[in-house]
């Protein structure tokens, strides 16, 4: 597992995290549910408005080719790096 | 060339919780349609999964009974699929991280007892159910069996045989039915099995291309399915065809496999872990705990049996078949601590009439109390085996005491020497021919005598007391004659 950029994958599942303005995650985690089964949004870190897209490294190109095309709708930002206080999280168990 | 067939087989367990695997909804069986169903059963909008304690603690049960290691930190993941009776389009289940891992089951078929790999054991939520109408040309859809909480039991390839397969099956069954999680019941689908068959050359290590059989839902049907595919491929692979990776489903009708779909590999259901339910930690002391607090299993029974009580192993396998048989006998055993009398009345009086009148052991009036009082009746010369058998019937139908029932019919065993001795003196003399034949060595004649006390007695003469007074009037004649 490397935590060197917004995103953790192990082998079976993979985590994107994302810096989203509070008022655009209901919007994205909408849009995100309804690609069925293409990943699962989660709150990381609610005080840094950080949330989580729980997805499979086989389906994360798809996620990100989403996100590209969210981009004028929401103003999501990928982090630098993968925050470690989130990776506690158990979502990041990879 | 000659081949072996290779089996795994896949079972899912339904697990005899009162409430399903994630929420609070019955999992009765039987109720009207989508009837047993909350927010989380149907998958709404911010409904959360609350694991059901009792699931895991019935996981881990079976995994100590397979011999599995029971894994410290285990996940549930979503297994992906769509289908009318999947209301959330994912199904709960565990993927790489299962509950229970690496166990072993000894299984009998014949006279050899073989060793089957236990690969995983993991926990699941079942699907609802979907109800084609051919007459309406529509389906509907019953969503009471979602959630409820099944145990996928999965094999090594270990099975050669259909008849393996079967024993296999039958040992899973009894050891769930033993540990209470599961009544097992293949009819009301409570035990479900697909097989993976394939085939390769005697002394081959490579498996080759498998098939995975759906929809058998008999022992039989195990047996049958598994044969039949089994020919299938050997025909295919002797004509130098292959064989095609996919799922078959099994006609019970025609007793044939037919193509279905092929073989999703996993990555097509794109597991991952569920962000709903947070790793489940498993602690040392609750595995311990959950240890002490298991019965004793058929093969331990089956062996006391055998070793200490000396029964025939066919009695002992008769015995262990059902728990409820099993606390039966030891509950008789304690009574009359007579264990071969037991088993014999148990396995013939008590199986047969159990058989006649189409009932469960549990369900009968008839206490083990009871039954052990009447085998230490006949053991203390009290009573007759044709007495008792005719104390035994009424007890069965009425639930009374033996003791109340032989005061009622006068029926106790005659026991006292002096008026046994009378009963010999007037055969004896009522039959002079006979008895001068007797005495000069016609053997035979000794049942004849038996007989006829018996006969005088009504049959209440103790047999054992008949034929060793007899035989001492008899030898004092004789020595009177001459």
């Amino acid at each position: 597992m490397e935590i060197s950029s917004s995103y953790l994958t192990g082998t079976n599942s993979a985590l994107i995290a994302l810096e989203v303005p509070r008022a655009h995650v209901v919007t994205l985690q909408t849009y995100i549910d309804s690609y069925e089964g293409v990943g699962v949004v989660r709150t990381l870190d609610r005080e840094q408005s950080i949330i989580g897209i729980l997805t499979t490294p086989d389906m994360m190109p798809v996620v990100f080719e989403i996100l590209h095309h969210l981009a004028p709708t929401v103003p999501w930002r990928p982090l630098e790096r993968f925050p470690e206080e989130v990776a506690k999280d158990f979502l990041a168990q990879l | 060339m000659d081949y072996e067939s290779v089996i795994g087989l896949e079972v899912h367990l339904q697990l005899s919780t009162e409430s399903k695997i994630f929420c609070s909804s019955s999992t009765t069986f039987g109720a009207d349609p989508n009837t047993h169903i909350d927010p989380v059963t149907f998958g709404l909008p911010g409904a959360l999964p609350v694991p059901n304690v009792k699931v895991i603690e019935f996981a881990i049960m079976m995994g100590l009974a397979l011999n599995c290691d029971i894994r410290k930190l285990n996940r549930f993941a979503r297994k992906h699929y769509f289908y009318p009776d999947l209301p959330k389009g994912y199904q709960i289940s565990q993927f790489d991280e299962p509950i229970c891992e690496h166990g072993s089951i000894r299984i009998q078929t014949g006279d050899s007892t073989r060793t089957v790999g236990i690969t995983r054991i993991h926990m699941e939520e079942d699907a609802g159910k979907s109800i084609h109408d051919p007459k309406t040309a529509s389906s509907l859809v019953d969503l009471n069996r979602a959630g409820v909480p099944l145990l996928e039991i999965v094999s090594e390839p270990d099975i050669r045989s259909a008849s393996e397969a079967s024993a296999y099956l039958k040992a899973l069954r009894q050891i769930a039915r033993y540990l209470g999680i599961s009544d097992g019941n293949m009819e009301e689908g409570s035990l479900r099995c697909d097989a993976n068959v394939s085939l390769r050359p005697k002394g081959e290590l490579k498996f080759g291309t498998r098939t995975e059989l759906k929809n058998i839902n008999s022992f039989k049907f195990v047996e049958r399915a598994i044969e039949y595919e089994v020919a299938r491929q050997l025909s295919l692979l002797k004509n130098g065809e292959e064989v095609v990776q996919e799922t078959r489903l099994f006609d019970s009708t025609t007793g044939a496999t037919k193509s279905m779909r092929s073989k999703e590999e996993s990555a097509e259901y794109r597991y991952f872990p569920d962000p709903d339910l947070p790793p489940l930690v498993i602690e040392e002391s609750w595995i311990h705990a959950l240890r002490a607090k298991m019965p004793k299993l058929p093969e331990e029974h089956f062996n006391e049996l055998v070793d200490t009580f000396e029964l025939s192993e066919y009695d002992a396998g008769v015995l262990t078949a059902e728990k409820s048989f099993i606390d039966f006998f030891m509950a008789v055993v304690e009574v009359c601590r007579n264990p071969k009398g037991a088993a014999n009345w148990i396995t013939s009086e008590l199986f047969a009439l159990l058989h006649k009148e189409g009932l469960e052991i549990e369900r009968i009036q008839v206490t083990p109390e009871q039954l052990g009082r009447l085998i230490s009746l006949i053991d203390e010369d009290i009573l007759s085996g044709r007495m008792a058998k005719e104390v035994f019937e009424v007890m069965f139908t009425s639930g009374r005491d033996p003791e109340e029932i032989i005061e009622e019919r006068g029926l106790k065993q005659l026991t006292d020497d002096t008026t046994i001795l009378e009963l010999i003196r007037t055969a004896f003399d009522e039959n002079p021919e006979q008895l001068k034949q007797y005495l000069a060595g016609e053997q035979k004649l000794h049942g004849f005598f038996v007989g006829q006390v018996m006969k005088a007695s009504g049959g209440a003469a103790n047999p054992k007391k008949v034929n060793e007074i007899l035989r001492a009037e008899a030898t004092r004649r004789e020595n009177e004659s001459s």
